[in-house]
């Protein structure tokens, strides 16, 4: 038994991996603390065994293997083990360390050199190692043994003792017999005594089971002569009825029924329990009659366990005992048991006010089989108590007895309420076609409404059940009584035969639906909400259409929304469905758009999707046509994954309500799950600081102490725990809801002084400055002033012009620029503008790479790219015109997508969902590709090779509150991820795998190994605060 | 305590009770009412319970948990009076009886009640004569073990599942069971529990109404236990733990941390009893076993002698049985069931009722309510020992088959493969002394 939620067993379920054909390995998954956890570990014996050879494992035994290896040894000879690994292995057997290892493969393997090499161990052991010995000859079942055991019966050492007798009673045979039988323990209360009893008694049931009788009932017979405790008598009482010859067993059963002693009473009753003599049915019965309740019930259920039904008048007899167990065990016995005489006195105990009684006794009659039951409880409909007759009718019912439908309609016509009722219900249960015209009768000829409609709602639940011809004529019966039939009759027949699909009764609905009589009419109404009818529904449609009151239409258009859901019994296409639901809208309140939505979420349909998203605006059906359209992309995802993807990022864009968005986000992330295989990359989120202090961040060793400090332009954090220290005289948090004034942060050691200073690129269009390192000193960081105006939210500090120093990229008042420090660096920095003064002036998406294959570096941004010149310094640099970026993206990255020798362009949006990459044709024509669709605002974005396999892979995310409104997803989960990058034949794919949900990224982050262990981690900051993601693999 | 040291306590507490056998003690020492329980009980006497490893599992059953169906576990039946607690961990033991003690107070009043103990060998709690039943929830690879020592000593047993490690042992446990007369119940409740979707999925298998009954879907497959022997110093063991009893027939191996119950799993030994029980069940295979094993697709399957196939995996596309359930495959139907659904194709299957002349099973409400109706008449509960031996066997060869790789055949009548020694070796593993059935 497990607990269901949390599903524990899915965590642990134990999965194997097939690493190589015959080697396994499993996964143990072990729940501490009530967290799962999973580690990996070999079974060396269970993995390799079939890898070395008995030579092989037989060089470790006599090699100076450690005791690991030796038990493994031990382990695998077990299976593959024969007589020349006797030797090797009895050496063992001694050794305190190895003994038990030993006897992994001795205790198992068929030679009879192992048992030889077991009993001669024997002699040098002691204390548990000679209990363990002797325990393995025992369960070999050595018969050479048992001189040497019978010794050891006697031994001081009571584990040696007791395993000895052990090992004598499973050996068992005459010799071992004699030898514990001469050791029974008529007095003494020390040594082995129950072991010995145990030893005996076992014995004795191997030789019970042997069919060697007469010894084995010798033995038992010692016992009973013997002052043993009372469990033991019991079990000895027990074997020797069962040991016993047929008379002889019948009367033990009896002496210990008669005599007062509880143990042989026990042992009698178990023992009838298993032998079939017919001769002991009477005995116990008469036993019965005359014993106390606790006995009594027992014996009871004795007969019960044997079902010989010579017991069932016995067991009628105590129907109503006082005994309340010995009651309840009579009737559900007589119900196994009985015959059909029985049925009366069932019925009186299921009609019974006692809970436990009604229940047993319902069940009985359920059960019972023998003679004609179902004429008796038909016979019960009429005759007795009103209770009497309902239980009958109900037992009929739940047995299935539809040839009583003939009585059960006779019995409606004897029987006042509540019987009726429940013989009605019975009916409907149980009436076929045949009986159709009956009840057909019975509705006509009701004499009162509540006769009328219990006939009528039996008749349609007999008809639900119908199918086919018997359909058809049950329809036929119901259309036949119809011109015979008053006005309410009429609707009675009409509404009873809603279930059904037929022309006629669909024709007479049509006319009742018109016809003046107002009863009728509201009956026909009913029936037609009812109908179960496609051919109807266009009535239904009509009928809500042009229903005046509320009261008509929504019943109206309720039936019809259900009658269109109905897979299993209106046989529609989902086109069919899905247009008959786009009809009924315009009539339906929220309560019923929210039932068609419910029946959208069924089909895996891409009109079915198409009717739930145009329900996504509406804020009254939104939550519902989320969870429809999560629903149905699910269910899509296999076949029209594009489709699917679309519609969950429909919602995510449109529905603020979490639970379906975490529902869509979750359909979302199962699809991008499918698409590649699980990556063995984690990482283990460190949370450095929890306010807000910039959205860019800096890596390098600012104190020169050998380990990786992290700068954000306000604190810095040295390695290697990242304790904070501020950089600025008065230490800055900001509110999330505002901006910080450090946008972008890249270290260089500007002034050359031998520590890195820190460049801060603040608001967009505002100043750059950089940081001075004070160094050894320490204090507060200089502040000196690099651009005073920097445009383009995603400036880059790259060495663009290949001279070994590096430029801050930027859009400056005159367009795209460059800047790095002058001669002397605490004055603004030089600005070289390279565009034309026509050219675009870029306020999101940049970057830097060769696009033309020139081995220059070029400057890209959303509307096309400035080609480097081969004369650095001449300006301005020629611009192409190219569409490179959907929406304002951030950094723009530029490399070889698909392998093609040509470089492409990958750029996000930053305020918007959606990731691309931009393919380089041959003519240097680009065409766009989706990389993603299900993140928005990525504001930052880097590669790198995360999972070192060659290929660059993206490291991106949300950033939080880019802006606070206007922008796509703006409460989505921050997301930090990687698109791990994969390339077949030209054709570039990436897979989502997600580091964290409650930070993202910023404007720019450092990808970098900050920990020095080999693998790259990430560094950001952000409005979630600061973080390091160390990576780690499975 | 010392293995030596339990061995004392315990004759000391023979001595004291006076637990000689009746028939010479004689009415004079002792009444035998005192002594209790050497007759049927009667309805107003409580069964007295010991409960064997109080954590997780064990502490539902004793004081109510989501899964236990009781309200207050069996502390807070009425027919029910818990007179120890055992469990190798300190805090748990004593935890669990201050708990039990404490609702006795509060319904008999103080010291108005037979205070329940805590001990922490489950020897102790076999040698009290005082005790009609034990309830097993201690880790899986002790079950069998106990199993057997309960019912030497004369105890009524609950035993959590899976019910043994290995075939051996398990055959052990049924044949003690049976020596001795005792009752016994399988913790696989599924045939009493939920609703009696197993019971009625089983009926309806059983009765044809799938038409030929072809294949059976387990969504689990092959179970077995691997416990390969440590050395070396170890981490110090806690005070409060007594480690050497934790391990019990597994090897020696220095502690380091892990008292976990399914330490030396393999495969599906925790929740496979669950499905092969139920299958076992709607197979009608309850007093006998597979024939083939044989892996495909990754998993093990079984064949039965009747041609049934069960595989140790998913029906494709079907979300019910994986919760303890399966999916059954006739010529005429299909049934899928577990804790939390039953339903057939066509759904008429399921909706008709089951007729006097179609298959009824044995029927129980409550899984644990049918065990004490059972101690008191002697009746078999609704997994019997048999039942579970054979429930348990079919989990335990898909282990034997996982491990070797290779197909297997089985002979259910004599229990063992047939010419396969290296399979047969399989069947049972050496206990560690002094333990071991």
């Amino acid at each position: 038994m497990k607990s269901k939620t949390p599903n524990v067993s899915k965590v642990m379920m134990t999965v194997t991996l097939n690493l190589k054909p015959r080697l396994k390995a499993f996964i143990f998954a072990l729940v501490i603390g009530g967290a799962a956890l999973v580690l990996l570990q070999f079974a060396p014996a269970a993995a390799s065994a079939q890898t070395r050879s008995e030579q092989q494992l037989l060089d470790i035994l006599n090699s100076g293997a450690s005791l690991q290896e030796k038990d493994a040894a031990c382990a695998e000879l077990k299976r593959v083990g024969t007589v020349h690994a006797v030797p090797a292995l009895a050496a063992l057997l001694a050794d305190p360390n190895l003994s038990h290892s030993a006897r992994y493969a001795l205790e198992s393997m068929p030679c009879p050199e192992a048992g030889a090499a077991l009993i001669e161990a024997l002699d040098g052991t002691k204390g548990l190692v000679k209990a363990g010995i002797v325990h393995s000859l025992g369960l070999r079942r050595e018969s050479r043994a048992v001189e040497a055991l019978t010794g050891l019966l006697g031994d001081a050492d009571l584990d040696v003792a007791r395993a000895a007798a052990a090992a004598l009673g499973r050996i068992g045979g005459a010799p071992a017999i004699a030898a514990l039988r001469a050791a029974f323990p008529y007095k003494s209360i020390g040594g082995p005594r129950e072991a010995i009893y145990d030893a005996l008694l076992t014995a004795a049931s191997r030789d019970l089971a042997d069919g060697h009788k007469d010894e084995a009932a010798s033995i038992f017979r010692q016992f009973l002569t013997a002052p043993v405790p009372d469990h033991i008598r019991t079990a000895a009482y027990r074997g020797l009825v069962l040991a016993s010859p047929p008379g002889r067993a019948v009367e033990l059963v009896r002496a210990a029924l008669r005599n007062d002693r509880g143990p042989d009473q026990i042992a009698a009753v178990e023992a009838a329990e298993v032998l079939s003599l017919p001769e002991l049915t009477p005995v116990l019965c008469e036993t019965a009659a005359k014993a106390a309740p606790p006995l009594k019930a027992a014996l009871i259920e004795a007969l019960r366990e044997r079902a010989d039904p010579a017991a069932a008048p016995s067991l009628a007899a105590w129907v109503k005992s006082p005994d309340a167990a010995v009651r309840l065990t009579a009737i559900a016995g007589l119900g196994e048991l009985g015959d059909d005489t029985a049925v009366a006195a069932l019925l009186a105990a299921a009609g019974s006010s006692d809970e436990d009684e009604g229940r047993t006794g319902r069940q009985a009659l359920l059960v019972l089989k023998r003679g004609n039951v179902a004429k008796v409880l038909a016979a019960n409909l009429t005759k007795g108590l009103p209770s009497t007759r309902m239980e009958a009718a109900r037992a009929l019912a739940g047995r299935g007895d539809e040839e009583t439908a003939v009585s059960l309609i006779a019995a409606t016509r004897a029987n006042p309420e509540p019987a009726r009722g429940a013989i009605f219900s019975a009916l409907g249960q149980l009436a076929g076609a045949k009986d159709v015209p009956a009840l057909v009768s019975l509705v006509v000829e009701a004499k009162d409404d509540e006769a009328r409609d219990e006939a009528r709602d039996a008749m349609s639940a007999a008809c639900g059940r119908l199918e086919g011809e018997s359909a058809s004529a049950a329809a036929a019966a119901i259309a036949g009584g119809l011109p015979d039939a008053g006005p309410q009759a009429r609707g009675a027949l009409l509404q009873a035969g809603s279930v059904l699909r037929d022309e006629r009764l669909r024709a007479e609905l049509r006319l009742a639906l018109a016809d003046p009589d107002p009863g009728l009419r509201l009956a026909a109404s009913r029936a037609l909400y009812e109908t179960r009818d496609p051919g109807l529904l266009r009535d239904l449609l009509n009928y809500a259409r042009q229903a005046s009151e509320q009261g008509q239409r929504v019943p109206a258009v309720r039936g019809y929304v259900r009658l269109v859901s109905d897979t299993e019994s209106v046989k529609l296409t989902v086109a069919e469905r899905v247009k008959a639901f786009e009809e009924i809208l315009p009539l339906a309140r929220n309560e019923e758009k929210w039932a068609v939505l419910a029946g959208l979420a069924k089909w895996p349909d891409i009109e079915a999707l198409t009717l739930a998203l145009s329900m996504l605006d509406d804020p009254a059906t939104r939550a519902e046509a989320a969870q429809a359209v999560t629903s149905i992309a699910a269910g899509l995802a296999p076949t029209r994954r594009e489709h699917a993807r679309m519609a969950l990022e429909s919602v995510l864009a449109s529905v603020p309500e979490s639970d379906q968005r975490q529902a869509a986000l979750a359909a979302l992330r199962q699809i991008d799950s499918n698409a590649g295989a699980p990556t063995p990359v984690v990482f283990r989120r460190v949370k450095v600081d929890g306010a807000f202090r910039s959205e860019g961040v800096a890596v390098a060793d600012f104190n020169k102490d050998g380990r990786l400090d992290i700068a954000t332009g306000n604190l810095l954090y040295l390695g290697p725990d990242w304790k904070p220290q501020p950089m600025l005289a008065v230490t800055r948090e900001y509110d999330p809801k505002n901006y910080s004034d450090e946008f972008l942060c890249f270290a260089e050691d500007i002034d050359h002084d031998g520590w890195p200073d820190l460049i801060v690129v603040g608001f967009p269009g505002a100043k750059t400055r950089w940081l001075r390192n004070p160094g050894r000193r320490g204090g507060p960081w200089k502040e000196f002033l690099a651009v005073e105006k920097t445009g383009n939210e995603s400036p880059a500090w790259v060495d663009v012009l290949k001279d070994g120093r590096k430029e801050l990229v930027f859009v400056s008042e005159q367009g795209m620029a460059l800047a790095r420090p002058g001669a002397d660096p605490a004055k603004p920095w030089p600005i070289r503008v390279i565009a034309g003064p026509a050219d675009p002036r870029p306020g999101h998406g940049l970057g830097v790479g060769d696009i033309n294959g020139d081995g220059r570096n070029d400057i890209v941004c959303p509307d096309g790219w400035w080609e480097g010149p081969a004369d650095r310094m001449r300006v301005p640099w020629t611009f192409h015109p190219a569409k490179l970026g959907f929406e304002a993206p951030a950094q723009m990255l530029v490399f070889d997508v698909n392998g093609d020798g040509r470089a492409d362009v990958v750029s996000s949006g930053a305020h918007r969902y959606g990731l691309w990459w931009y393919e380089q044709t041959a003519d240097g024509g680009w065409i766009p590709h989706e990389i993603d669709h299900s993140i928005s605002q990525l504001h930052a974005i880097h590669l790198a090779d995360i999972n070192g396999d060659g290929l660059p892979d993206l490291v991106t995310g949300k950033r939080f509150w880019a802006h606070r409104e206007g922008d796509d997803g703006i409460d989505d989960p921050a997301v930090l991820c990687w698109f791990e990058m994969k390339r077949e034949g030209g054709q570039p794919s990436w897979v989502r795998h997600d580091i964290d949900f409650d930070s993202g990224v910023g404007l720019h982050f450092a990808i970098v190994d900050i920990n020095g262990d080999g693998l790259l981690d990430i560094v950001t900051s952000n409005k979630k605060g600061v973080y390091v993601f160390l990576q780690q693999r499975r | 305590m010392s293995v030596k040291a339990t061995m004392n306590r315990r004759q000391f507490l023979r001595r004291s009770a006076g637990a000689v056998g009746a028939a010479i003690a004689g009415p004079a020492l002792i009444p035998a009412s005192a002594l209790g329980r050497n007759g049927f009980l009667a309805p107003s006497e409580r069964i007295t319970m010991g409960f064997i490893g109080v954590g997780t599992q064990g502490g539902g059953h004793l004081l109510g948990g989501a899964w236990t169906y009781l309200t207050g576990g069996y502390a807070a039946r009425p027919d029910v009076q818990v007179l120890a607690v055992c469990d190798v961990w300190r805090d748990r033991r004593e935890r669990a009886q201050s708990r039990v003690n404490d609702h006795y107070a509060e319904i008999f009043g103080k010291g108005n009640y037979r205070s329940c103990e805590s001990y922490v060998d489950f020897r102790a709690v076999l040698d009290r004569n005082d005790i009609d039943a034990v309830l097993v929830a201690t880790p899986a690879h002790w079950h069998a073990t106990m199993a057997v020592m309960a019912a030497r000593a004369g105890k009524d047993i609950y035993c959590e599942k899976p019910t043994a490690v290995t075939v051996r042992e398990s055959r052990a446990v049924l044949e003690a069971v049976r020596r001795y007369g005792r009752i016994y119940q399988a913790g696989t409740q599924q045939r009493s529990e939920y609703n009696g979707f197993f019971r009625r999925a089983c009926e309806y298998v059983r009765s044809g109404r799938i038409g030929t009954l072809k294949e059976v879907y387990a969504y689990r497959d092959g179970g077995a236990i691997f416990w390969p022997k440590r050395f070396g110093p170890g981490q110090p063991v806690p005070a409060d733990l007594d480690w050497d009893l934790y391990l019990g027939p597994a090897p020696e191996i220095p502690y380091d941390g892990n008292t976990g119950p399914h330490r030396f799993d393999i495969g599906e030994l925790n929740w496979g009893q669950h499905h092969y029980d139920f299958i076992q069940w709607a197979t009608g295979s309850d007093e006998t076993g597979p024939v083939e094993l044989f892996t495909a697709d990754g998993v093990t399957n079984y064949r039965y002698a009747s041609g049934v196939v069960v595989y140790g995996k998913a029906y494709p596309g079907e979300p019910i049985g994986g919760d303890g359930g399966a999916v059954f495959v006739g010529t005429e139907g299909r049934i899928a069931v577990d804790r939390d659904a039953l339903i057939s194709s066509p759904a008429r299957i399921a909706r008709e009722p089951l007729r006097p002349d179609e298959v009824h099973v044995y029927r129980a409400d409550s899984h644990s309510g049918n065990f004490l109706d059972c101690v008191r008449t002697r009746k078999r509960p609704i997994c019997d020992a048999a039942i579970a031996h054979r429930a348990a066997s079919a989990l335990l060869l898909g282990g034997v088959e996982k491990q070797l790789g290779r197909p297997l055949k089985w002979d259910p009548v004599k229990e063992e493969f047939p010419g396969d020694d290296e399979a047969n070796r399989m069947l049972s593993i050496a206990a560690r002394p002094p333990w071991g059935v």
